[in-house]
């Protein structure tokens, strides 16, 4: 990060962020905590259980305006998060990953092929799906690198 | 004026470099460059005088050395530079290798900067904020000191071309990706997956996060950069990706974030002590892996920068220099309020010169409207040479198409920049190659610093405010943590370990060395794979540790087996019953070789946080905060691990003084090659 000097303090610092670059619910800031009191401002989901964490999704309330594509999500002790609603997998052949999508349940909205094929970016279009096609995924194929990502902080230039 | 006598000298060196290049371009019988800049230094640009970093001893500020006399004040050291002449001098200066700047853009209309704009080594977003597609260039519509990437890149790669100034590497393959702050970027695309990134043989990334609390670190669950970051080793044809990354800047203040290790109390006065960092870069869960090298800032006297965040997680320093301001950074800056334009600058408390040190000189955004250097700067905000209505600009900026950086942002490059040298001089060598052999050259700069500045005080665990002592408790010459004292000694200094290599949370391995790592290089021949194995989820360390606060407290063991040898190894703790106060927390982990390496530090980023109503921030159950650390690296992993918590007393809300809380430590070895 570029760090000006000032007249009245040491530095002052200018910060880039995805997150500032993405609007979000009302509140909502990825990695820091949202209030019980807070969480009453949102509709939340059921826990939706994901790795070794529980998260519940947070909706808007009417007249809240959600950014499209990005779901926001809670942990048990507050924590913000955020999801694409994407799963990726590794570790498993584009043929195999085909035809298992091909009588899955949940079907991604696209697929995208990245690093030459290694890995699969599959679109969905909420994160409950998302979850769900990943935890099918690796019940057929617990050897593959499946996962829902989430985003916990923000990345600043430094 | 002091700089009209270092730019004759520059134009003579230009002259000598056009007249060398009569004839097809000779230079010394060893050699391997031709045309007009063979094997000549950076003296061929006008601006290298200001490039401390390639040419410490030769720069506008070696004059500045010890100019106060009997302190530390010098602004250079006049060594301290990444010792990269003898390389050029050979005729080495990044060919044949490809380096991806990933940042805010990269200004390729830059007269010091070759973008390459092939579709297969560049990337923008192709929106408003483009001028051209495929063409990284930040648009107009971005913010006006969107100029990050142009000065990272021009660390790097700027030209050597009788123009302003030159990259530690300029003869690279440059590519840049708008990427920090586009909406909908892509980590997997830019780190090696998509068409534009995958032939990178290094990306520089002088980006991260500082999480407000700690981030999940769930193997069970990865996240898209642990899944791209997997997949290194196997780009470069298989010889892996170098991915460089800036550790931060969060040393010794944090934004508006409290940081209570800045300040502390000594003998009842409030001093600045900073013995340790107080945030930790390995919060910023990319750095948990071997294949990401995180780099620490020096500055032009040899030592760390002061705002370089510290940490085990550290492969290696570069420079990153400090935020001097004056006509080109000699001076300042201001200390309470004083200013003064074109410096010096003075501390109004106690009426002395502040010198701090310059940053590092670079490519900016084209032109004086746009870029860290522009019109409309207020005199002692920035120096005169980036104020580009000033008299010192209008001589040697008067195009505004150069500025000035600092931060572990500046330092990146550098080594992004050394390592191109590395790789052009030996394309062979895989990423643990690279790894191993700034391991082994770096210089152990600063190498007393654990007892400079009274960094050798205990810190006492029982306040709530940061406090230290004579270190004459019960750790007086203890190295170790001991079980149930109530004092502890944070900073160890560089720490020799089993396997004899040299590690220090505040530099890593130490100052890259660039005729040092690109001599190994030529003559490395036992090349290490680049193959990765996972060492997949967390194994149980110790369950249910006990840890009181306001004290040192030996939570556990565990054994390993096996014959590996360890490259780093990472910790991951939880709470299993929510009452673990992070903040007030350090872990120093003791390897069976008797290496002890502080992974965190109590009174740390999460400690009284703002971001958390000013309390302690608490672990969850299923926090699964995870720590690394490289200061075991060589060492047999096999035997009796011993896990330390170093807990200060909590803020209250979080927990009483002197009360325990329990906590599981997982761990995990990457295993070295």
């Amino acid at each position: 990060m570029k760090k000006f000097a000032t007249s009245f303090g040491f530095v002052a610092l200018i910060t880039f962020s995805f997150a500032a670059s993405t609007p979000a619910l009302a509140g909502l800031d990825v990695g820091k905590t949202l209030s019980v009191a807070d969480q009453a401002n949102y509709v939340l989901s059921a826990p939706v259980q994901l790795g070794q964490s529980a998260y519940q999704v947070l909706s808007p309330k009417a007249g809240t305006v959600s950014t499209p594509g990005i779901t926001h999500i809670v942990a048990a002790n507050g924590l913000i998060g955020e999801s694409k609603n994407q799963v990726i997998v590794s570790k498993l052949s584009p043929a195999e990953l085909s035809t298992f999508l091909q009588t899955a349940s949940q079907k991604p909205s696209s697929t995208t092929s990245m690093a030459g094929g290694k890995i699969a970016v599959l679109q969905m279009t909420s994160f409950q799906e998302a979850v769900a096609l990943r935890n099918a995924i690796l019940a057929k194929f617990p050897e593959a690198g499946v996962s829902v990502p989430v985003k916990f902080a923000a990345t600043n230039l430094r | 004026m002091r700089f009209p006598n270092k730019h004759r000298f520059a134009m003579v060196a230009v002259a000598a470099a056009v007249l060398s290049a009569c004839g097809g371009g000779s230079g010394p019988s060893s050699c391997s460059e031709t045309g007009t800049y063979a094997c000549q230094t950076g003296s061929t640009e006008p601006l290298s005088t200001y490039q401390w970093i390639l040419n410490a001893s030769q720069s506008y500020f070696a004059q500045f050395v010890n100019f106060m006399t009997g302190d530390a004040n010098g602004i250079s050291d006049a060594t301290s530079d990444l010792n990269v002449n003898p390389v050029y001098q050979s005729g080495i200066k990044g060919q044949g290798v490809n380096v991806l700047v990933i940042d805010d853009g990269v200004d390729s209309s830059n007269p010091d900067l070759k973008v390459d704009l092939t579709s297969s080594h560049n990337f923008d977003d192709g929106s408003a904020n483009d001028n051209v597609a495929s063409d990284p260039t930040p648009g107009p519509a971005t913010p006006v000191d969107t100029a990050h990437g142009t000065n990272a890149a021009g660390i790097i790669a700027a030209l050597q071309n009788g123009v302003g100034v030159m990259g530690v590497a300029p003869r690279v393959n440059l590519g840049g990706a708008r990427f920090v702050g586009v909406n909908g970027a892509s980590t997997l695309a830019a780190y090696g997956g998509a068409d534009w990134s995958k032939n990178a043989d290094i990306i520089n990334a002088s980006f991260g996060s500082n999480p407000v609390q700690p981030a999940p670190f769930d193997t069970t669950n990865p996240s898209d950069s642990d899944t791209a970051i997997q997949n290194f080793p196997a780009l470069r044809n298989g010889k892996g990706l170098v991915f460089i990354k800036a550790a931060g800047n969060e040393f010794s203040s944090s934004g508006n974030r409290d940081c209570l290790l800045a300040d502390v109390n000594l003998n009842g006065n409030t001093v600045k002590a900073n013995v340790a960092s107080c945030d930790n870069p390995a919060n910023d869960t990319e750095t948990l892996y071997p294949m990401v090298l995180t780099i620490a800032a020096g500055n032009s006297k040899g030592q760390k920068a002061s705002y370089s965040s510290a940490g085990s997680i550290i492969w290696a320093t570069g420079l990153g220099g400090e935020d001097g301001l004056g006509n080109y950074g000699e001076y300042g800056p201001p200390v309470n309020g004083a200013t003064q334009a074109g410096g010096p600058y003075l501390d109004t408390s106690s009426g002395s010169v502040v010198y701090h040190g310059p940053q590092l000189f670079s490519t900016d955004l084209v032109g004086k409207a746009r870029g860290y250097a522009r019109d409309g700067q207020t005199t002692g905000d920035v120096s005169e040479f980036t104020r580009t209505e000033s008299a010192v600009a209008a001589k040697l900026n008067s195009n505004g198409n150069y500025s000035t950086m600092n931060g572990t942002s500046a330092a990146t490059p550098t080594v992004s920049g050394v390592v191109a040298l590395m790789l052009s001089a030996n394309p062979k060598l895989t990423w643990r190659d690279v790894r191993e052999i700034l391991a082994l050259t770096s210089r152990k700069i600063d190498s007393a610093y654990n007892t400079r500045l009274d960094r050798n005080l205990a810190l006492d665990l029982t306040q709530t405010t940061p406090t230290y002592t004579a270190n004459t408790g019960a750790i007086a010459g203890k190295t170790a943590p001991v079980d149930g004292a109530t004092e502890a000694n944070l900073e160890l200094g560089y720490v020799k370990n089993a396997a004899n290599y040299q590690y220090s949370n505040w530099y890593g391995f130490g100052l890259v060395d660039a005729a040092a790592a690109v001599n190994m290089a030529k003559s490395y021949s036992t090349y290490k794979p680049a193959t990765y194995t996972d060492p997949g989820n967390f194994a149980s360390g110790v369950t249910n540790g006990q840890l009181t606060y306001g004290q040192i407290t030996k939570i556990g063991t565990f054994s390993v087996a096996g014959a590996q040898k360890v490259d780093m190894m990472e910790l991951q703790l939880n709470s299993p019953n929510n009452d673990v106060c992070v903040g007030a927390l350090g872990i120093a982990l003791v390897s069976p070789a008797g290496t002890v390496s502080y992974l965190s530090v109590p009174y740390n980023i999460f400690y009284k946080a703002s971001n958390n109503g000013g309390n302690d921030v608490k672990l969850a159950s299923n926090g699964n905060y995870a720590l690394g650390s490289f200061a075991f690296y060589g060492e047999a992993a096999a035997g009796t691990w011993s896990v330390y918590a170093v807990s200060a007393n909590p803020e209250s809300s979080c927990a009483t003084a002197g009360s325990t809380a329990s906590i599981d430590v997982g761990y995990r070895i990457f295993a070295a090659q």
